[in-house]
């Protein structure tokens, strides 16, 4: 069992993101905090009834960071006093290099943290400004290297790629000191522009290189072998982690486990077919925890169909791929077969051991791969 | 309604360029006739359908009989006939002047003689009409009647005072011309005893009473109840009613030599009552039949496919009823790899073509997709049989072809003489082979060209009117086919060809034709997860090639806290999408891909 906390606030929204989260008042932020436990409280007879040890906490956002360590800390000492958390669960926390300083990282260490997921994005100015961050890249650099001098983390690096402006060379720049810094873990993600966000209308206006397909393809097979050089094994679309510290909450995710979300938008799964999604509108969340009453929005019973669906889509995400056994309980393995013969030419799939998984190249096609093999 | 005498008929129609004021003139006639109360004279009564009205031009031949007392005391039947007034027509024309003894040559006083209005009076004068030149819209600031009077003589051969000025906007000197036609155009001849002979010179289709046939009799009288023959489709078939147009349908006891009318039988179908064929008495035998009758043959053909596949049977029923109306649309259906279920349909020209498109859209509310039209090519095979090709694709093996050959026009453009060098250049491109050039008065010069038919179905007109700024018209007639140096390019999308894309080509513009569509493709066509070679092959050589790169970017972004189901929506989707796609092979082209391939084939063409 995972359990996922939201915290839906930023200090102000970047012009790029269509994630749950909103600039709040100090107020609905302190309710909020309350808020969460209360939602736990409601959920322990789930829990139990799951008889799970808690494996790992995630805090992610929006930006967990904009509190401050203690009052994460104070839901870190909530759910070990009212549910069964492992004694080595893995605790995460997402940190924007804007807010917290080396001081808050001793704090964070203190209340448990034991992972810290940075949004970094980028080390290079120019690309920071256009995605609007409200940080510099030597806030990244110096939080980055105190999070790793103080050796009491694991320590994740989100970086984004395919940035309007951004180049080759400077994407190149990034990396290698992301590398440098040595972190356990590193995320890389190539920006989506939401239709009709703020970036988008600046897009439109023209004043922007943008980055062409071939050179966000380019991009995404330069930090492949440069991050592979480093010792980074890249077990994810977007993840590469020292042997050993790849991130245990999202593989999760991905292996179709069991997870709660806590907090307001937050998603979980119940295997190995029940999904919830909580009530995104912050203020009905609180009134509807404080209430005594699940803040659920949207609860679905997957088909078998749907949920074999997940299993194939979310397994090829993962570089140990998919067990052909389960393509074949839905789809004529005869048809699929020339297909996925045609893939495995082109270099874009292996095969190995009765299991199906992406190339590196594949993966950055792997809407195709996927929907394809979900069609076919 | 009183009954005249045969000497006491005049039969007679007006040629005249588009917008020259034809149809303002021939309303002035019903209104100073009486035969419609100017009140009721909705604007250009003679073109009735929406469309003819719009574009200015008459598709359909109409007919309208008006009494007239004349100068000489004594009441006249005057039979005005309306010709269709455009190229494509050109044979509908040439029947409906058979039908009459006189043309009224009308040239707008501004504008001056066109080349269609030289067409047309070749042809009235080649049908032994008499012609009564007209000079109208004397009443615009720019005109200048003088000049043109005296393009018109030049044209004609005829003396100064043969010509006549009016305005039909404000009724200034049309009454001369109705006198005219009375004083110069000779009354019809033939025998009301002999036996039946009547030209059909249109026919149309309503609704409720089956086929409606506008005839001409030579000779003979016809009435209700005679049996009666339809020599070329050999249709034997009783006469229902016949009648006069006054200008709507009203019903006679009978039609006689020298007299324009209408015919219903029993006939329900359209292409039974042939423009051109001959009507006789079922009961007289060895009856030889009026000269010049012609099957009508289309000339362009094209692809018209539904973009909803859905709309297939739609597209045929309306199909179905457009024929109803004009019997020298033809189709039969048609399929493609890259567009599905279609039809391939027949056309008499460009015009007739778009005609045909504009009232399945506006009609039928179809949305449809036309490919680039061809035109038909005659094929000579090894063994020396003949073969018309009516779709590129059906030229499958150019082994066994010994020659193909293609219809040529011979074209008449007017121009004035600081644009002859453009027209030149023009032709050239064009495979024009120069006939003559003529200088005409003011300046203007009447230049004579052999054109392949391939080349006007393209872009000729528009380029015509645009390297001209406008001042160019032009006229063509068929010649028949001549042998060509061609070649059928086809496309192949990863080795595989795609019909809707073959061409038939002059060989020395195969690789441009091949380069332009590949490259066209290639910036249509969505990019897959393997390189797709798109190449333009000449049997089976490949004379062009571009490579559409492979896919490399399709990744979803970052999956955050878990939310696993946006992400299955919208893999889903991209399912759902790939279900739609049309399949060439292993590729996969979403039909609007190919539809903007052949919408930018067709750009900056049209009439
Ligand atoms: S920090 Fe992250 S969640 Fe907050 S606005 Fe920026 S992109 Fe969105």
């Amino acid at each position: 069992m995972r359990l996922y906390l939201h915290i839906p606030f930023c200090v102000r929204k970047c012009p790029y993101c269509d994630f749950h989260s909103v600039v709040a008042d100090e107020e609905t932020k302190s309710l909020y905090i309350n808020a969460l436990m209360n939602e736990i409280d409601l959920l322990k007879r789930v829990f139990k009834s799951m008889g799970e040890e808690i494996l790992s906490l995630y805090f992610g956002g929006g930006t967990p960071s904009i509190y401050p360590p203690a009052e994460l800390g104070r839901i870190i000492r909530f759910c070990k006093r009212e549910l069964t958390v492992a004694r080595e669960a893995e605790i995460t926390v997402e940190i924007n290099p804007g807010s917290w300083k080396k001081k808050e990282l001793i704090e964070a260490a203190r209340m448990g943290f034991n992972r810290l997921s940075i949004g970094a994005q980028s080390f290079d100015p120019e690309t920071l400004r256009i995605l609007g961050r409200n940080h510099t890249h030597l806030d990244v650099l110096r939080l980055a290297k105190s999070a790793m001098d103080l050796d009491r983390f694991d320590v994740n690096l989100d970086l984004i790629y395919g940035v309007p402006q951004q180049t080759l060379a400077t994407w190149r720049q990034t990396l290698e000191m992301a590398v440098g810094v040595k972190p356990h873990h590193l995320s890389i993600y190539a920006l989506n522009i939401p239709e009709g966000s703020e970036m988008d209308r600046k897009a439109e206006e023209g004043a922007w290189r943008m980055p062409a397909e071939d050179e966000i393809a380019d991009m995404y097979d330069l930090a492949c072998r440069l991050l592979g050089k480093a010792g980074y094994h890249h077990y994810e679309i977007s993840n590469f982690a020292l042997p050993g510290k790849e991130c245990a909450h999202n593989i999760a995710y991905w292996e179709r486990s069991a997870y709660i979300g806590i907090g307001s938008g937050s998603h979980s799964f119940l295997p190995s077919r029940l999904r919830w999604s909580n009530l995104k509108n912050i203020s009905t969340y609180i009134n509807t925890v404080n209430g005594d009453m699940l803040p659920v929005e949207h609860l679905e019973f997957l088909t078998r169909e749907e949920a074999w669906e997940e299993e194939v889509m979310l397994s090829l995400r993962m570089s140990r791929g998919l067990d052909l056994c389960a393509l074949e309980e839905f789809k004529n393995m005869r048809v699929l077969s020339d297909t996925i013969d045609g893939w495995q030419r082109e270099g874009l799939v292996w095969r190995k051991g009765g299991r199906l998984g992406l190339s590196e190249r594949g993966m950055l096609v792997s809407n195709q791969i996927i929907a394809s093999l979900l069609g076919g | 309604m009183e009954e005249l005498k045969q000497e006491r008929i005049r039969n007679f129609c007006i040629i005249a360029h588009i917008d020259h004021g034809k149809s303002t003139l021939a309303d002035r006639f019903l209104e100073i006739t009486g035969t419609v109360p100017a009140q009721q004279l909705s604007e250009q009564y003679l073109d009735r359908m929406e469309l003819e009205r719009e574009r200015g031009i008459t598709i359909k031949a109409q007919a309208v009989r008006m009494y007239h007392q004349a100068r000489d005391g004594r009441n006249y039947l005057l039979n005005l006939i309306d010709t269709p007034g455009h190229v494509d027509f050109s044979y509908e024309v040439s029947r409906s002047l058979y039908a009459c003894e006189g043309a009224i040559l009308l040239v707008d006083a501004a504008q001056g003689v066109e080349a269609q209005t030289v067409g047309n009076a070749y042809l009235a004068i080649e049908a032994g009409l008499k012609i009564i030149p007209v000079v109208n819209k004397i009443d615009l600031p720019n005109a200048d009647p003088e000049t043109v009077s005296l393009e018109i003589q030049e044209l004609l051969g005829c003396d100064p005072q043969e010509v006549l000025f009016v305005s039909a906007k404000t009724g200034e000197g049309v009454r001369e011309v109705i006198e005219a036609v009375v004083e110069r155009v000779p009354p019809p001849q033939g025998e009301s005893s002999a036996p039946l002979k009547a030209l059909i010179f249109d026919s149309t289709y309503d609704q409720y009473r089956g086929v409606v046939v506008f005839v001409r009799l030579m000779e003979g009288e016809v009435s209700k109840g005679m049996k009666v023959a339809m020599l070329a489709t050999g249709k034997v078939t009783e006469v229902e009613e016949v009648g006069i147009f006054s200008p709507d349908m009203v019903a006679v006891t009978k039609l006689q030599a020298g007299q324009v009318g209408y015919l219903i039988t029993g006939i329900k179908n359209l292409s039974l009552t042939k423009v051109g064929d001959t009507v006789t008495d079922a009961s007289t035998q060895n009856t030889q039949p009026l000269p010049g009758y012609r099957e009508p043959k289309p000339m362009v053909f094209a692809g018209i496919y539904p973009v909803d596949p859905d709309d297939y049977n739609e597209l045929r029923v309306a199909l179905e009823k457009l024929q109803l109306n004009d019997a020298s649309l033809s189709f039969e259906p048609e399929t493609s790899k890259a567009l599905g279920f279609g039809f391939r349909c027949g056309f008499l020209g460009l015009l007739h073509m778009e005609i045909v498109q504009e009232r399945l859209e506006r009609e039928y509310k179809l949305d449809l997709i036309t490919t680039a039209p061809n035109v038909v090519y005659e094929t000579e095979l090894t063994d020396g049989s003949v073969k018309y090709i009516n779709n590129p694709s059906e030229l499958e093996n150019m082994a066994k072809v010994k020659e193909i050959r293609e219809p040529y026009v011979k074209v008449t453009i007017m121009v004035p003489s600081d644009f002859v060098g453009a027209i030149m250049e023009l032709a050239q491109e064009r495979r024009g082979i120069f006939v003559d050039m003529q200088y005409r008065i003011g300046d203007r010069v009447e230049i004579r060209y052999k054109l392949p038919l391939a080349e006007m179905v393209l872009d000729f007109y528009d380029q015509l009117k645009s390297r001209t700024r406008g001042y160019a018209s032009m006229d063509y007639e068929p010649l028949g086919f001549v042998r060509g140096n061609l070649v059928k390019v086809d496309i192949l999308i990863k080795g595989e060809q795609v019909d809707a894309f073959s061409a038939i080509v002059e060989k020395s513009r195969a690789y441009q034709y091949g380069k332009e569509m590949a490259k066209r493709l290639r910036e249509v066509i969505p990019r897959q997860l393997f390189e797709v070679p798109i190449q333009a092959a000449v049997g089976g050589r490949i004379i062009a090639r571009e490579t559409l790169k492979a896919k490399r970017k399709d990744v979803l972004a970052k999956c955050y806290g878990g939310d696993v189901t946006r992400k299955r929506k919208l893999l889903e989707k991209q399912k759902e999408g790939k279900k739609r796609m049309k399949m060439v092979g292993k590729v996969e082209i979403p039909q609007e891909a190919f539809i903007s391939a052949l919408r930018l084939g067709r750009e900056g063409k049209g009439t």
